[in-house]
């Protein structure tokens, strides 16, 4: 009798500690609710479906969580992310998005949320949690993967929509759309720091073998062999940098006689590039929140006479404008202020004011070529009549790459609408661009912070001279003192 | 004691309903004395035009200009081709029988437009082009696939479970579109060339008979199927407006 009580006993204590657990989890559950409420649901909306009160303006979207469209994933083509899946991107962010990272969260925190966002689409309950595919161990990269890696770039025809430099100027580029109809670019492969799902040679192979859910990015999982994907993740890392590594002073060095004649001269190799950052202009109507182009590399070099400044920024699509398609100019603009000042105050940003007038070297690819623009804020520039343009520009567009040449005099005769090119003198710069076939135009443009613009000075004598005197001096007292010690001893 | 034991008892009930396997939805087996339903599609009014693609990329393959033609109405007799006729709600009758479908990617275009696959079963994708193009599916009960077809693969085969209609595009090729149409009786056709169908073996009993085009929608109508006999019925699609 007394056994039968105990396993029944038994059992009940058994069954009892199961709602234990499930009350435990309802916890993390209610709380990951909190988490959402307060972190998340200002972008992703009250119900999970990517429509908060800030979604507008974003580009791209906030991921609606309720269609199971979920892009960074290890698990296969069309199956749901594991909740590692989903951790990471809380911890790490999207790269490239309005998408933080949110590793000041616990992780305790961090996976209540996921425990949360899965209850937005059924799925996650009815089917069981998907397996990450497996990759194995990591083929170290070398000249011999990285050229099969190339081989196989070109096999899997990668370059149809991210282009044969990895631009993401592919044929089919400029049609893609998400599987909501939005459109949506290639990424462009050499600026790995904006991959969405990261940037180490395992994300990569993650991407083209699981794919990129709601997005045209498709899986190579069924045609591609483990070996292989290291080799072309490890090229697809080589087509670019994973870093931005900006900086805030363009050097220019003086060279003796002429400056690089186009694009290519060799001689650019003697000046240093330097990357900024630009973001769409969102300080003045109309706005611009999903601009294509973020980075712009610029170096100077200048003699006796000129400046010739380098300016490279990538563009997936060469636009000729045509307005009934919505398809305006590329361009790109150079802005300095019209006269330098001896305070340490600069024009406003976007296209100066009255009180300190801006100065553009500005090109469009409508055929206007480059022109010397005067500007004293948005919609009030004026283009210098022609006896005063004298700005010279070559533009190259290649694989998805604008580069374009600006030479310009140093000292020119309006010394109040033209920026004088002083060697030794910070001159702020700062660029704008626009990408006609984004429909870019106007105020809705990328645009950067003021940056300084240095012409280094020729060398000076006076470092060899003054010292080595100086020393000479010296040691010549102390002889002559050490002389007199020494008579009187 | 009795009263302690209510709780877990409830529990141990609800995980014994939850492990209940789903009870399959349609029963296949021999039919006797069967009837059939036979008929044409035909379409009304102008056919809308067709669109014409200028193709930038893959020429040699795709060709220069791609006719994206939707509604394919024969000219002779006004018959509409890749309807689909099925049984709504059949719930038993003959067995299943094809367990795979092939679907090609051909000149650049989904070949059939319109395929059909049993629920279960296996659909075989060919690419006969050797370049480069992409199966995207859009699903809300399968699972939404995107796969890579590269020029040097010759089959990838993947499996629907669910009934469902999936679209299939292309994402290298805008222009592609495809219908895969997947569903867990028997009793679904697409119509010929002339826009003819045929059901054939159903049990004698009354069905809704339903029609369906990509482009045009659906239309249904209650039928009876008599014993060994044949029912006519015939349907006009017009154009959406």
């Amino acid at each position: 009798m007394n056994k039968v009580l105990f396993s029944m006993l038994g059992t009940t204590f058994l069954l009892l500690l199961l709602p234990l657990n499930t009350l435990a989890q309802d916890q993390d559950l209610q709380a990951g609710k909190i988490l959402y409420e307060r972190k998340c649901q200002q972008c992703h909306g009250a119900q999970g479906k990517g429509d908060g009160p800030a979604a507008s303006f974003q580009s791209p979207k906030p991921r609606d969580l309720t269609t199971n469209l979920y892009t960074i994933r290890t698990t296969p083509s069309g199956q749901l992310p594991n909740d590692d899946d989903l951790f990471k991107v809380i911890t790490e962010g999207m790269p490239g998005t309005a998408m933080p990272a949110w590793s000041m969260l616990s992780e305790k925190e961090r996976r209540q949320l996921v425990r949360y966002i899965k209850t937005f689409s059924p799925r996650f309950t009815e089917e069981p949690a998907p397996e990450s595919i497996s990759v194995g161990e990591e083929l170290p990269p070398s000249e011999e993967v990285l050229e099969k890696g190339k081989q196989l770039y070109q096999d899997l025809e990668c370059f149809k929509c991210h282009g044969q430099a990895g631009r993401g100027d592919g044929p089919s580029a400029p049609e893609l759309e998400d599987d909501l109809g939005n459109p949506i670019r290639a990424v462009n492969l050499s600026k790995a720091w904006l991959f969405r799902g990261g940037s180490s040679a395992r994300d990569i192979y993650m991407r083209f073998n699981t794919g990129m859910s709601g997005t045209p990015m498709p899986s190579y999982a069924d045609s591609i062999e483990p070996e292989h994907s290291w080799q072309l993740a490890h090229y697809v890392k080589s087509l670019g940098r994973d870093q931005p590594n900006y900086g805030t002073i363009i050097v220019a060095k003086r060279v003796k006689g002429s400056l690089p004649e186009d694009v290519n001269d060799p001689l650019w190799n003697k000046a240093k590039g330097v990357n900024f950052p630009l973001i769409g202009q969102v300080i003045a109507n109309p706005r611009l929140f999903g601009p294509t182009i973020e980075t712009i590399t610029v170096k100077a070099l200048y003699n006796e006479r000129d400046i010739a400044i380098l300016a490279t920024w990538d563009d997936p699509s060469k636009s000729v404008p045509d307005p009934a398609k919505k398809i305006f100019s590329d361009a790109i603009a150079l802005q300095f202020p019209a006269k330098l000042t001896e305070g340490r105050e600069r024009p406003y940003l976007l296209l100066g004011d009255r009180g300190q007038p801006v100065y553009l070297l500005k090109w469009s690819s409508d055929g206007s070529g480059i022109q010397e623009v005067n500007a004293i804020g948005l919609g009030k520039e004026k283009v210098q009549p022609k006896e005063s343009q004298t700005a010279k520009a070559k533009v190259l567009y290649h694989q998805g790459r604008y580069r374009m040449l600006v030479t310009r005099a140093l000292v020119t005769e309006d010394k109040d609408n033209d920026i004088q090119f002083q060697p030794g003198k910070f001159i702020p710069i700062a660029f704008m661009a626009w990408d006609g076939s984004n429909g870019e135009r106007g105020s809705q443009m990328s645009l950067s912070s003021w940056y300084y613009l240095l012409l280094e000075e020729a060398p000076s004598r006076r470092p060899f001279l003054f010292p080595p005197l100086a020393m000479l001096i010296a040691i010549g007292l102390e002889l002559f003192i050490l002389k007199r010690v020494r008579g009187k001893g | 004691m009795i009263k302690r034991l209510i709780l877990p008892a409830a529990i141990l009930g609800a995980m014994v309903l939850l492990l209940v396997p789903e009870v399959p939805a349609y029963q296949g087996g021999p039919v006797a004395n069967g009837g059939s339903i036979t008929g044409v599609v035909k379409f009304t009014g102008k056919p809308p035009a067709s669109r014409k693609v200028k193709v930038t990329k893959d020429k040699k393959v795709c060709g220069a200009q791609q006719v994206v033609e939707r509604v394919k109405v024969n000219k002779t007799n006004s018959g509409l081709k890749f309807v689909v006729v099925s049984l709504v709600d059949i719930k038993k009758g003959k067995a299943m029988a094809s367990a795979t479908a092939s679907l090609d990617q051909r000149g650049c275009v989904f070949n059939p437009y319109v395929v059909l696959l049993d629920a279960g079963g296996s659909l075989g994708i060919l690419n006969s082009d050797k370049i480069l193009h992409n199966i995207h599916t859009y699903s809300r009960r399968n699972p939404s696939l995107n796969i890579a077809h590269p020029k040097f693969k010759k089959k990838i085969t993947k499996k629907f479970t669910k009934p469902e209609i999936v679209k299939i595009t292309c994402d290298v090729h805008k222009w592609m579109e495809g219908w895969l149409v997947v569903m867990d009786h028997p009793y679904y056709v697409v119509t010929d060339d002339n826009g003819a169908f045929k059901l054939s073996d159903v049990p004698a009993g009354t069905y809704k008979l339903q029609v369906w085009h990509p482009a045009l929608g659906k239309q249904t109508r209650q039928i009876t199927v008599k014993p060994k006999q044949a029912v006519k019925v015939n349907f006009k699609l017009k154009a959406r407006k």
